[in-house]
């Protein structure tokens, strides 16, 4: 697909561009505003003419904790930025995790997503992105390879993200995403800065684009808690204690999963053994936050997945080591078959 | 037999990061409530709070409240205040509802009643230290839990007076002290310098040799109920700590085992107040140091936020020197608590 | 049962009416803490408290903000709740006050107004209450030491009225009226058979001792609801008037008159007029009559009702008149015009045919208003093209000062 269907123009009189990052904390986004508005900076540096950009980043609190979605909001424009008010559509969204729930708000048919992402068309279908255009990179694979080869463990899919991100805008260079990388990542070194850069380039080469306005791919439902009106409300926004919050199922945060270990590596697990480490101690029922190790006539028989965070502290206190860990993707391909 | 249902009034479901032990803290001090007491918890703001309470949603299925940030030990006095009199003048709701509902009943007017106050340690060290003082000097039976992450977590990891030495914050960033003169702030010996203190403890998680000392002291809480309580609670936070989610429990162990943590308690006994020791690491076994036990780089190096001091061999020693100065110096806890095992 | 019977004679200075109040309305929890002038309102409270004529917990706190946060934990649990305050205290306590409205909290707040800092100054002035006007709570401003009681009482019962449940301060300028004796009224032990039925007991609908009903108060509300709770409280205000007015005539008819949004003095033929607070509108009064005896059609009016503040009634008093002043003690400075005069401007500004309307700062720190300084004010009144131009109100009294009247 010619990706000049994917490109929005910047030009003096055009609309602002809105765009919205979802990333979860510690992939590396909580700085990818502020890099879009030093590169949009740095245009006006160096650019002859009066105006040639604005930008404006501003993320998003809430309950800021790890693990929880993060968000960050993005406008660029040609002419300068006069609201920071949210708009109630995004032309562009990047997501950097497909398990994070609610990416399709705010968004219609024209709305261009960015997925860390082997296939666009297959993730449009499998995360409900609509009919609608998807480019897709593979950007925690990429950052992986390129990181090991300077011994790093790092998997931050950040800067082949932004790479993808920029076949959207003309205006924007894949040299001015490449300093802007280098003025980030100075601090760390020559090494970390020419990884950095080469994720950016990798992330523009190998990204991959789908068209899907017109197709039949499915959009998401979003289940947002209704909205009250005033007078549905108690004084002061009092609430009966209910316990409601169990309606949040943070098991979506999770990017890992605990696993027993005799459904993992039971080939390594040495005959003569029990065919479970697990000897129902319960330490792990007691240790763990979210209190989701379920326990049946006094043994311990799962994990409780709506809830379960992921933080794999069962996997560090249990004194059997009979509880691993799986990263979350491969858990939820391997349920399926 | 059925077992008695353990007291949970937390819902799953709560905002928290994964790893955190705030909720672990909470969850095993309300387990300690006996059954005849009814209880209103008090929040200050901050991450328990954020937490567990985002309208419309609440992980709570008893009453509480959150006002502000320094004066939870207040709002406590407060609630208390109108528990006593509306008790006195036949107003409790409670109460109202029991004997309307009549004999089978009974039982519940007149049931005993505590207020339980949360806060962080940024809500109780810096700002709310003048609320708090009132409050214990004052001698109402409030139970206070000081969960102890050692910054102000919930608006990104500031240092608070409970920040370590050298520990990076992100007002300490390069873990420079705040000042070179800079010492630490005692809550136990601040809490124990109110006379009216009936019980005060130093505790925290563990899977370690005192698996249940939290359990314990959160009973002994409940008990001494003719005075104020305080609950210090060491809370480690993997986003503010830099350490893997998974880790929490190891980090404790490690706390307490290299004296970064002691694990003691006090009660009120005549005009004065008797510690004791739970625990005596082996690193001051026999009330002498054993320097090459438990080096205080078993807990710190495990940390991101200790990275800048353990590249100073200077601040490492005054670090270690100080955890023993803490144990086994002049006033010591060695010296000032009755001898272990006794 | 004739009217005369419901009181008896008390002499007393403003604190102490305000601490017969709270024990006249059973008030369950008294937080205090000492700031003067207020101090004596807990203390006399004490002695109640101690003579057996009112059962009360009374919470020694350890600061104003202290008492401030006691007062919601009380209040969000039930109990009716009073707290007297003045100056550094109520700024000290500001976030509380906030609190008590956001929160549906129905306490009473005594305030015996006074400077703030700095300079350091302990008399009257309006400076504090007009810098938390905007906190969410009902106003009223005492003329004497007989309207402190009077409101303190009618505000629990407005207040607590389930239309409204927002905090309800008496406002009283310190010295003046807190330490000032004088003779007055309060219910006799047959007004409090009468009153006490008709006041009730604090009934709160969500509470956080009603343990069969558990609630949370206090949570964190985002951007979705935060719009939706604010307009619930501030509907209690917009419901406010109706029920002061209630109250009001129901007090006027059982007991003794009280006000309940204004009071004017000479305004229906008057062309002149000034507006003021509390209770120098007794000085007003003497002015009026010099005026009036030297054929100038002056007239007063006193604010009784800050907030909710009477724009109706305001507009319909102004009618006709050909200029008003508004004296203020206390000021914005910077802007076009101090507390009060900017609510009457506001008030009048769509409605009436333009009336020139004056702004006067006078007296802070406790100086007092001179009859003849008002009679100036009155004259100038009489030419407006002289003082239209003003961009900030006129500072009266400043020795060396160069703003003429």
């Amino acid at each position: 697909m010619n990706n000049k269907n994917f490109e929005i123009q910047i030009e003096k009189g055009t609309p602002p561009v809105n765009f919205r990052w979802h990333a979860r904390g510690h992939m590396g986004f909580e700085n990818v505003g502020t890099m879009i508005v030093s590169l949009m900076a740095a245009k006006k540096i160096h650019s002859e003419t009066e105006t040639s950009g604005d930008a404006s980043s501003s993320p998003l609190f809430g309950a800021e904790k790890e693990g929880k979605p993060k968000e960050t909001d993005n406008t660029i424009s040609y002419d300068p930025i006069e609201s920071f008010c949210k708009p109630k559509i995004f032309d562009v969204k990047i997501i950097a995790d497909t398990t994070i729930e609610g990416v399709t708000a705010n968004t219609n048919e024209e709305t261009i997503f960015v997925v860390n992402a082997k296939d666009p068309e297959e993730v449009a279908r499998q995360i409900g992105l609509g009919p609608s255009r998807v480019i897709a990179v593979d950007a925690t694979a990429i950052a992986i390879a390129e990181m090991k080869k300077i011994g790093s463990k790092a998997t931050f899919p950040n800067t082949a993200v932004m790479g993808a991100f920029i076949h959207i805008f003309p205006f924007i260079s894949p040299e001015e995403l490449y300093a802007v990388i280098k003025q980030k990542y100075r601090g760390r070194g020559e090494e970390v800065v020419d990884a950095n850069i080469t994720c950016a380039k990798r992330g523009y080469e190998e990204a991959k684009f789908f068209d899907g306005r017109g197709t039949d791919v499915s959009k998401a439902k979003i289940g947002a808690p209704k909205l009250l009106r005033w007078d549905e409300m108690l004084p002061g926004a009092a609430v009966y204690a209910t316990g409601n919050m169990d309606e949040n199922h943070t098991g979506s945060w999770r990017t890992s999963r605990p696993i027993r270990v005799d459904e993992m590596n039971a080939e390594k697990i040495l005959a003569g053994l029990k065919k479970t480490r697990c000897t129902n101690c319960m330490i792990c029922v007691a240790c763990c936050p979210e209190d989701c190790i379920l326990v049946e006539n006094e043994k311990v028989v799962g994990i409780n997945l709506d809830y379960c965070k992921g933080c794999g502290i069962c996997n560090d206190v249990c004194p059997f080591g009979a509880i691993g860990i799986k990263p979350e993707e491969k858990a939820k391909k391997d349920d399926k078959e | 037999m059925t077992e008695k249902i353990p007291f949970k009034p937390l819902t799953r479901g709560f905002a928290a990061c994964k790893g955190c032990t705030m909720t672990l803290v909470a969850n095993a001090i309300l387990s300690g409530k006996p059954d005849d007491t009814d209880v209103v918890i008090v929040i200050a703001s901050g991450c328990f709070v954020v937490a567990t309470a985002i309208f419309p949603r609440t992980a709570w299925t008893i009453p509480m409240t959150h006002v502000n940030f320094e004066t939870a030990a207040s709002v406590g006095s407060g609630i208390l205040a109108a528990h006593k009199v509306l008790r006195r003048k036949g107003r409790l709701p409670s109460d109202i509802a029991a004997l309307a509902a009549g004999l089978q009943r009974r039982g519940l007017v007149g049931r005993k009643f505590r207020v339980i106050v949360f806060a962080g340690d940024g809500a109780t060290f810096d700002i709310g230290l003048g609320p708090l003082s009132g409050m214990l000097e004052r001698g109402e039976p409030i139970i206070y839990i000081c969960y102890d992450n050692n910054a102000y977590s919930n608006t990104g990891e500031q240092s608070s007076g409970a920040t370590p030495f050298h520990a990076v914050t992100a007002t300490t960033p390069g873990g420079m002290l705040r000042s070179e003169k800079a010492g630490g702030k005692d809550l136990m010996e601040f809490t124990l310098s109110h006379s009216a203190v009936v019980y005060a403890a130093r505790t925290t998680l563990g899977r370690h040799n005192q698996p249940n000392d939290i359990k314990e002291k959160s009973a002994a809480a409940f008990a001494h109920d003719t005075g104020p309580v305080l609950l210090h609670i060491i809370a480690p936070c993997p986003r503010g700590w830099g350490f893997e989610s998974s880790n929490a429990f190891t980090i404790l162990d490690h706390a307490i085992e290299t004296g970064e943590c002691p694990l003691y308690h006090a009660e009120k006994v005549g005009r004065g107040h008797i510690r004791h020791l739970d625990y005596l690491p082996e690193r001051y076994l026999g009330g002498v140091l054993h320097p090459e036990i438990h080096p205080i780089t078993e807990f710190l190096g495990k940390q991101d936020r200790f990275v800048e001091l353990l590249k100073r061999p200077d601040w490492l020693a005054d670090y270690q020197e100080d955890i023993d100065y803490r144990w086994l110096g002049r006033h010591g806890l060695i010296e000032k608590c009755e001898p272990y095992g006794s | 049962m004739t009217k005369k019977k419901m009181w008896q004679v008390f002499e007393a200075d403003g604190n102490t009416m305000g601490a017969a109040a709270a024990a006249h309305a059973d008030i369950d929890v008294v937080s205090a803490f000492p700031i003067t002038p207020c101090t004596q309102v807990p203390e006399r409270i004490g002695d109640h408290i101690k003579r057996k004529e009112l059962d009360a917990e009374c919470l020694r706190m350890d600061g104003e903000d202290s008492a401030g946060a006691a007062c919601t934990g009380s209040s969000l649990a039930g109990a009716r709740t009073l707290d007297a305050t003045s100056s550094q205290g109520l700024l000290f306590k500001a976030q509380n006050l906030y609190c008590w409205a956001g929160s549906r909290c129905p306490v009473v707040l005594l305030v015996a107004t006074r400077a703030i800092n700095a300079p350091v100054n302990i008399h009257d002035d309006f400076s504090d209450v007009m810098s938390q006007r905007d906190a969410g709570q009902l106003m009223f401003f005492a003329k004497n030491q007989q309207e402190v009681y009077d409101f303190a009482l009618l505000g629990f019962k407005i207040a607590e009225d389930l239309r409204i449940q927002l905090p309800f301060w008496v406002c009283y300028r310190g010295f003046k009226v807190s330490h000032t004796t004088t003779i007055n009224k309060i219910l006799s032990p047959d007004g409090l058979k009468v009153f006490r039925p008709w006041l009730g007991v604090y009934e709160r609908p969500q509470s956080l001792l009603d343990f069969e009903h558990p609630v949370v108060a206090g949570e964190v509300v985002l951007s979705e609801h935060y719009l939706e709770a604010k307009f619930g409280q501030h509907y209690g205000m917009r419901q406010a008037p109706a029920v002061i007015k209630e109250a009001a005539k129901y007090f006027s008819r059982r007991f003794w008159n009280v006000y309940s949004d204004t009071e004017e003095f000479m305004v229906d033929d008057a062309e002149y007029v000034a507006v003021v607070l509390g209770d120098d509108f007794g000085t007003l009064k003497v002015a009026v009559r010099q005026l009036r005896a030297q054929g100038v059609k002056a007239g007063a009016i006193r604010i009784v009702s800050y907030r909710p503040f009477p724009v109706k009634k305001l507009q319909k008093l102004l009618v006709g008149k050909k200029a008003v002043a508004v004296l203020d003690q206390a000021l914005s400075s910077g802007a076009p015009s101090a507390p009060l005069c900017s609510d009457v401007r506001a008030a009048l500004y769509n409605s009436v045919a333009k009336i020139p309307v004056r702004g006067i700062v006078y007296g802070l720190g406790g100086r007092n208003l001179e009859p003849e300084e008002v009679v100036q004010i009155y004259e100038s009144l009489k030419h407006p093209k002289k003082w239209l131009g003003e961009t900030e109100p006129c500072w009266i009294g400043v020795r060396g000062g160069s703003d003429k009247i």
